[in-house]
């Protein structure tokens, strides 16, 4: 609970403008975990969780249909939205190119210009996208169009806060050198890593499965795999009255019962604990046949909020503003499970993403909108630090009013 | 698993005419029932469970109506003169047949007729007496407590009440009336137990303590000699399985994993509910969820109520089903009928070895639940005396 409680309530984290050194990340990031190593969360309420870290990698049949593929071929273009040249230089100088390579990316043989959208089309030889500083990807990547969710310099690849290595402990399917140009290429936004140069990638794969292995170990998420411990002594009422929230999962306390009742069985897997939808959907990415209408997938807020329903509701997908608004209020420490952790922008006030507590410093999330990411088990410093991509966040934490069963 | 599910006829649905009688299951292991115990080997892999008594939650315990503790036998249709037949056959001697008719002589001037027997008649039954009885008053679902006894699949009540806050008197005076049904005990004399029972709160705990139901929990033990990609074959079911199968890969590729809870294997809607009773959300369309509502929804994301209706799901069957012969696969859908009738008494989901997917009854008090197919069959030939079986898969 300590380190819920140096969080608890909200926490405004702060951060230069700009960029972070990598040394800066440690901070929230857990990462002493030898990668597979079985460990235990501090003893508390919810008893003691027993836990080992997984890699989940999306499915390939996902994987297929990503916008990245439609042209697997195709090269590096920056688009960048100026009204002449020399708005358009201006532009790679904020970003901090020196007016050699300015004058060699804005070359007019390096140019042409969009008939139909009218942007200023830079193709970028191999050289300067590799020779680019984080800060400098930081800078210009944002800001290259289309602001769409299909563009890789708009919606980067969002990595773990120890970056690509951090999932790159089991097998890959890809060679050494593509890890260390991902690393090489990745940069920060905030303190989050953030990863673009899909075409640099793909213009050096040997295949087109090579292209596909290369989405895969970039849609990889570090997952948690957590089981209770539970002996015959252990505290039945103190036990329920966590995990039951409130009686809003008092459907779990049968077999909570009969496992404290059980000899030679100390373990019981978390999924078993959770309330109907997220022990549904926790380890899993989502279908195409499953939760969702049209172009609005189930997304971090969704799920969160979904979290005491024993069926999601479509309206979800629409917005939970008016939920938020009316039937959660802050929730004081101690953490109760099920609890709603919300980040949020701390200068816009945007909500920037939101997840379930657990227990401990563990957390229920899907972290982002795409079907390549699943909903899984994580550490809350992790997925703070995976959004940390404004100057500002606020974390803040709300629970459901009494009157209120989900 | 020398269990009878393997005997495969014809399909009634499908026009067929007969299946022999089952074979009794092998007796369910579980004088102690706590530990775990291997599965048979098989292309599910390693499996091991441990079984969980799971009794109904308070705030749906609390809804359980407290009987009388009045015994009472209905015999519907019967004359006074057949009630005595049985009666006899059922060895009780005709000094306690006299006084039963004495105790129950305003509800025996007209049919139907009713006994009301003392409780000490009632407890000096022995089981073989009580067992030919309950046979015959199990038809009629009047007798409720006849018909759907209480079923002890490990056959040991100290064990199967064991952690329930019953006293040890409680658990003795069941233990004395129980009888055999299969080759699991049976339990039938609420109203008897009653009688001793003073307090409302033991009673809430007896009558919390007899929702009780016997499920599993499922694990398979993995290790680096496992064949990962046999095991995957198993547990995936077409399209619908590969969403989970990131999550078994990932586990296979993990050195610090060696068990994984089989919870994780089953398709969305069997993993969202099982070991739970139902909420009152999933009687929104006006009931609770069947059999065919749990077995035809097994592998759908979003489960539809269309299954709750028998001839909506027996037309289901007919067309996206077919039968098959063992050996039966993860999926496959068994189908229990009356062999005399065929009318479908219960389906369910095999889902290794002996191991089926259940949900036995639409009442919230039962749950779903994993169960072995020798104890399923017990338990649902309480009511029926001669039961078939047919293994189905869905069309390809």
């Amino acid at each position: 609970m300590k380190w819920v409680t140096a969080f608890h309530f909200f926490v405004v984290v702060c951060l230069p403008p700009g960029w972070a050194k990598d040394s800066e990340v440690p901070a929230l990031a857990d990462r002493d975990i030898a990668p597979f190593q079985v460990r235990k969360t501090q003893s508390g309420p919810w008893g003691i969780i027993e836990y080992s870290r997984l890699i989940l990698e999306p499915p390939t049949p996902y994987i297929e249909r990503s916008e990245d593929l439609k042209d697997p071929n195709g090269e590096t273009v920056w688009n960048i939205l100026a009204e002449s040249i020399d708005g358009a230089q201006r532009i790679l100088e904020e970003a901090e190119f020196d007016s050699v390579t300015i004058r060699e990316l804005t070359r007019e043989e390096n140019v042409t210009v969009n008939p139909d959208t009218g942007w200023f089309e830079i193709r970028p030889s191999e050289e300067v996208i590799l020779t680019m500083t984080p800060e400098q990807r930081f800078r210009l990547y944002p800001k290259l169009r289309p602001h769409l969710a299909e563009n890789p310099y708009f919606q980067a690849f969002a990595l773990t806060p120890g970056g690509i290595r951090d999932v790159v402990k089991t097998p890959t399917g890809l060679p050494d050198k593509t890890i260390e140009l991902i690393e090489q290429l990745t940069y920060f936004k905030g303190k989050a890593r953030r990863f673009s140069d899909i075409r640099l990638l793909f213009s050096r794969a040997n295949s087109y499965d090579e292209k596909i292995r290369i989405l895969k170990v970039l849609g990889r998420e570090p997952d948690i795999s957590a089981r209770l411990i539970l002996r015959q002594d252990s505290n039945l009422a103190e036990l329920e009255e966590f995990w039951g929230a409130g009686g809003r999962n008092r459907e779990v306390f049968p077999i909570l019962r009969s496992v404290i009742a059980t000899r030679e069985v100390d373990r019981l897997d978390i999924a078993h604990l959770l309330p109907p939808t997220p022990r549904k959907l926790v380890h899993t990415y989502p279908t195409p046949w499953g939760y969702g209408i049209g172009g609005d997938a189930p997304d971090c807020f969704w799920s969160a909020f979904s979290f005491f329903s024993d069926s999601p509701p479509d309206r979800y997908l629409d917005f939970t503003n008016h939920v938020f608004q009316e039937r959660y209020e802050p929730a004081p420490p101690p953490m109760q499970f099920g609890d709603l952790i919300l980040i949020e922008d701390a200068e816009t006030g945007d909500w920037i993403h939101a997840c379930n507590y657990i227990a401990d410093d563990l957390i229920f999330t899907k972290n982002g909108k795409s079907m390549g990411r699943a909903w899984i088990i994580s550490k809350l410093s992790e997925v703070v630090n995976s959004y940390f991509n404004t100057n500002k966040i606020k974390v803040s934490f709300h629970r459901l009013k009494t009157s209120y069963s989900q | 698993m020398k269990v009878l599910l393997l005997c495969l006829s014809c399909f009634p649905l499908l026009g067929a005419t007969f299946l022999p009688a089952l074979e009794d299951s092998t007796r369910s292991q579980s004088s102690v029932a706590t530990k775990p115990i291997p599965c048979n080997p098989g292309p599910w892999g390693q499996l091991d469970y441990y079984y969980i008594y799971l009794e109904a939650p308070d705030h749906i315990a609390d809804l359980i109506s407290a009987p009388s503790d009045r015994t009472i036998w209905h015999f519907p249709g019967k004359t006074l003169d057949e009630i005595d037949a049985i009666l006899t056959t059922a060895l009780i001697d005709e000094r306690q047949r006299n006084r039963i008719y004495n105790d129950s002589d305003v509800f025996i001037l007209e049919p139907p007729y009713r006994l009301f027997p003392a409780i000490d008649i009632v407890e000096s039954m022995n089981p073989l007496s009580r067992q030919t009885l309950y046979r015959h008053l199990s038809p009629w679902s009047e007798n409720r407590f006849y018909r759907r006894p209480i079923i002890i699949e490990s056959g040991d009540v100290r064990s199967w009440f064991a952690n329930s806050n019953l006293t040890d008197e409680t658990i003795l005076h069941i233990s004395k009336l129980t009888y055999q049904l299969g080759n699991s005990l049976a339990f039938s004399d609420i109203p008897a137990v009653l009688t001793r029972i003073n307090s409302d709160k033991e009673e809430r705990e007896f009558l919390r303590a007899i929702t009780r139901t016997r499920s599993l929990v499922l694990r398979m033990t993995i290790s680096a000699d496992s064949d990962f990609a046999a095991l995957k074959d198993y547990w995936t079911l077409g399209k619908n399985g590969k969403d989970l199968m990131s999550f078994f890969d990932s586990v296979s590729q993990t050195p610090a994993v060696e068990t994984v809870d089989v919870i994780h294997l089953l398709p969305s809607t069997p993993r969202k509910y099982l070991n739970t009773f139902p909420s009152l959300s999933l009687a929104m369309d006006g009931q609770y969820p069947g059999h065919f509502w749990t077995s035809l929804n097994f592998d759908r994301y979003n489960p539809l109520s269309d299954f709750d209706e028998e001839k909506t799901a027996i037309s289901f069957i007919r067309k996206f089903y077919q039968p098959v012969a063992k050996p039966y696969r993860y999926g496959d859908l068994l189908l229990f009928f009356d062999v005399e009738t065929s009318d479908v008494i219960h389906t369910c989901i095999y889902i290794a070895d002996d191991i089926v997917y259940t949900r036995n009854d639409r009442s919230p008090l039962r749950p779903f639940m994993l169960m072995k197919i020798g104890d399923l069959i017990t338990r649902i030939r309480a009511a029926n005396a001669e039961l078939g079986v047919e293994a189905l898969r869905r069309k390809e």
